[in-house]
């Protein structure tokens, strides 16, 4: 290994010096990075981002994979004048990062989180979402339009009050909704997969006739989509409903808030077609 | 190849065989979680996360630490301290505006500190530039917005909150100066930004580059050299803050994607029935053991959002680009144990009861 030449100068203060060829370290780090930077272009490239960030990010990949270009070219020419010690350093900046975004990390359950797909959001007041019939006051929700009509629906509330909403999503339920209620349910995921969480309408089943009745609608599509002694869907049950939007109460008298809740005039077992979360 | 390879692998051949253990053991560790999983340990979902929240937060990571680096190689260190009124009112003023039109995180904040304050700038100002500019500057704000796009107003409560606790903690050196000298002893100017800057990738070399940037001195007469070296630095620091700032950054990470896998999406119930405080509390703990840059610690802090409430992640977000174990150290190497074990009591305490106020505020 060539040492580094550094000769003082004692013009005006300054230093001047002479950068050595470069070693070897500086070369697996040149290595390393570039290694890192193709990586994140793969990531990207692939669409393997998507089950891990919102397509939100794919500017700031790009623009990172093409810094650790230039920096690995940097360190390939020696540059950075790395030493024996920086090895750790390499190993735990770029190497690691580029295993982990490179090696496949899949557990059976991520085929069912809904990761394979990102579906925006239409946050503009003046698109315009299909589905709306103006004249029967109705709204029939497509799949891919389940977010952007939820962030319309829930900003402009009192311009949709008494609409009948037919709509599909996925049965939950927490301790906010009451025993009558649930929610009909997408995947949103705001940042990254960390905080992929369900939203949706609160469905509230106690205006929808008798127990039996929504029981038979359920079962009669699929018998494995709802108890036949249930009163109301099974958890992460695919459904469609209809339900006409209204204000009520969510939760019970003493826990729970008003809002927005879709009074049931049927439910029924769906098929769920479409899987992928939201994004805004 | 101009390096004799026999000698490199005959000096380094441990450190290269420890290099591809350690890799092909990571890869391997990566590879097999589904077969984890099954012992029950959820590593599979931990690994997901940590993908997620490295693919967003590195990329801010580097925004910053290329900022940072431009401004270190493109203006004079004195640049600040040159212009800086020795008036307390206008001092802090001036603190704040230079928090938010320089866009450095905490690592360079520091140095530029003990600048300050060796040249000087009184030091309630110059607590305040320490405090306010790696939560007020231009990256952070960006990153900030882009982690909590359905709560914007988080990104104007984290900036007041900052301002307001830096003006708080600058006054409390105002109304009790310390006693003694706060600058350790044989800590001279050159030394101070000298040493602190420096990584332990830094060598000779790189540190000679940086005297001859700082001192605005060039080394070369003619102008496309000098902003060739001047491009040159500017990578080096970058370099040289990347690669000290990553390590901290993954344990964030990885503490992030555990808790928030672990805990699931809701918080625990012996969290929950202890309320506010302890909330607030234990973030601010982990903001201060994770040391992580602030220009990359807001798409952490979302990770938390399910588990913590607002006010616990402001304080996440408040009280790590002032104070943590990074800057403790970075500041002891300069500063007196007595001056720093006050400036991070005052610090922790200052935002703990801010948070506290936001939080009675906010309910």
């Amino acid at each position: 290994m060539t040492a580094t030449k550094v000769a003082a100068s004692p013009v005006n203060g300054a230093t001047r010096h002479q950068h050595a060829q470069p070693n070897a370290i500086d070369r697996i780090e040149g290595l390393a990075l570039f290694a890192f930077a193709v990586a994140i272009a793969a990531f990207v490239a692939s669409g393997r981002y998507i089950s891990f960030v919102t397509p939100r990010t794919v500017p700031y990949l790009v623009f990172a994979a093409i810094v650790l270009l230039i920096l690995a070219l940097a360190a390939w020419f020696g540059v950075f004048n790395c030493t024996k010690a920086s090895l750790i350093r390499i190993l735990v900046v770029a190497v690691l990062p580029t295993l982990l975004l490179s090696l496949p990390i899949d557990s059976a359950s991520s085929a069912t989180t809904g990761t394979n797909r990102a579906i925006a959001i239409n946050s503009s007041q003046s698109a315009k979402l299909p589905g709306l019939n103006a004249a029967t006051k109705t709204i029939t929700i497509r799949n891919d339009d389940f977010g952007s009509w939820f962030d319309r629906i829930d900003r402009h509330a009192d311009q949709y009050l008494g609409y009948t909403i037919i709509v599909e999503g996925s049965v939950t339920r927490d301790s906010s909704v009451n025993s009558s209620q649930f929610s009909l349910s997408r995947m949103l995921m705001t940042c990254c997969v960390l905080d992929m969480t369900p939203f949706g309408f609160v469905v509230d089943t106690s205006a929808t006739g008798t127990s039996a009745n929504r029981t038979s609608a359920i079962s009669a599509s699929t018998s494995d989509t709802a108890s036949p002694s249930a009163a109301m869907p099974k958890g992460n049950a695919w459904v469609k409903v209809t339900g006409t939007l209204a204000r009520g109460r969510i939760g019970t008298a003493s826990h729970g808030y008003n809002g927005l809740i879709l009074k049931t005039q049927s439910i029924h077992a769906a098929h769920e077609t479409s899987n992928g979360y939201f994004y805004r | 190849m101009a390096y004799n390879v026999p000698v490199i692998r005959a000096r380094h051949q441990l450190t290269f065989q420890g290099f591809l253990v350690a890799a092909l053991l990571t890869a391997a560790v990566i590879t097999a979680s589904p077969l984890i999983d099954a012992t029950g340990f959820p590593l599979t979902a931990i690994l997901r996360g940590i993908v997620g929240l490295l693919a967003q937060a590195f990329p801010f990571l580097l925004i910053g630490v290329l900022v940072s680096g431009a401004i270190a190689a493109f203006l004079t260190r004195d640049f600040i301290e040159r212009r800086f009124p020795k008036s307390l009112g206008a001092g802090m003023a001036v603190s704040l505006a230079a928090g938010f039109a320089m866009p450095v995180c905490d690592c360079a904040t520091v140095p530029v500190f003990a600048r300050m304050v060796r040249k000087g700038i009184p030091l309630p100002s110059a607590v305040v530039f320490l405090c306010a500019a790696p939560i007020i500057n231009p990256v952070v704000i960006w990153s900030t917005w882009f982690a909590f796009p359905d709560r914007p107003v988080l990104t104007f409560e984290r900036v007041g909150l900052g301002i307001l606790v830096s003006l708080v903690i600058g006054m409390s050196f105002a109304l009790f100066p310390p006693r003694a000298d706060i600058l350790r002893s044989g800590i001279d100017s050159a030394g101070m930004h000298g040493n602190s800057r420096r990584s332990p990738d830094c060598t000779d070399d790189c540190a000679a580059d940086r005297t001859a940037i700082d001192t605005g001195t060039a080394t070369n007469t003619g102008t496309d050299t000098r902003v060739m070296a001047r491009i040159v630095a500017m990578l080096r620091h970058a370099h040289d803050d990347l690669f000290r700032v990553v390590p901290y950054m993954l344990v964030g990470i990885v503490l992030a994607s555990s808790i928030r896998v672990l805990w699931g999406a809701n918080p625990p119930a012996w969290l929950t029935s202890h309320g506010m405080m302890l909330s607030i509390l234990l973030m601010m703990g982990l903001a201060f053991l994770s040391s992580l840059c602030s220009t990359s610690d807001a798409v952490i802090a979302r990770g938390f959002s399910t588990v913590f409430p607002m006010p616990a992640l402001l304080g996440f977000l408040v009280l790590g680009p002032i104070m943590d174990v990074k800057n403790v150290l970075m500041l002891s190497s300069m500063f007196s144990q007595r001056f720093v074990v006050r400036l991070a009591v005052t610090a922790a305490v200052v935002v703990f009861v801010a948070t506290m106020l936001f939080a009675g505020v906010v309910r």
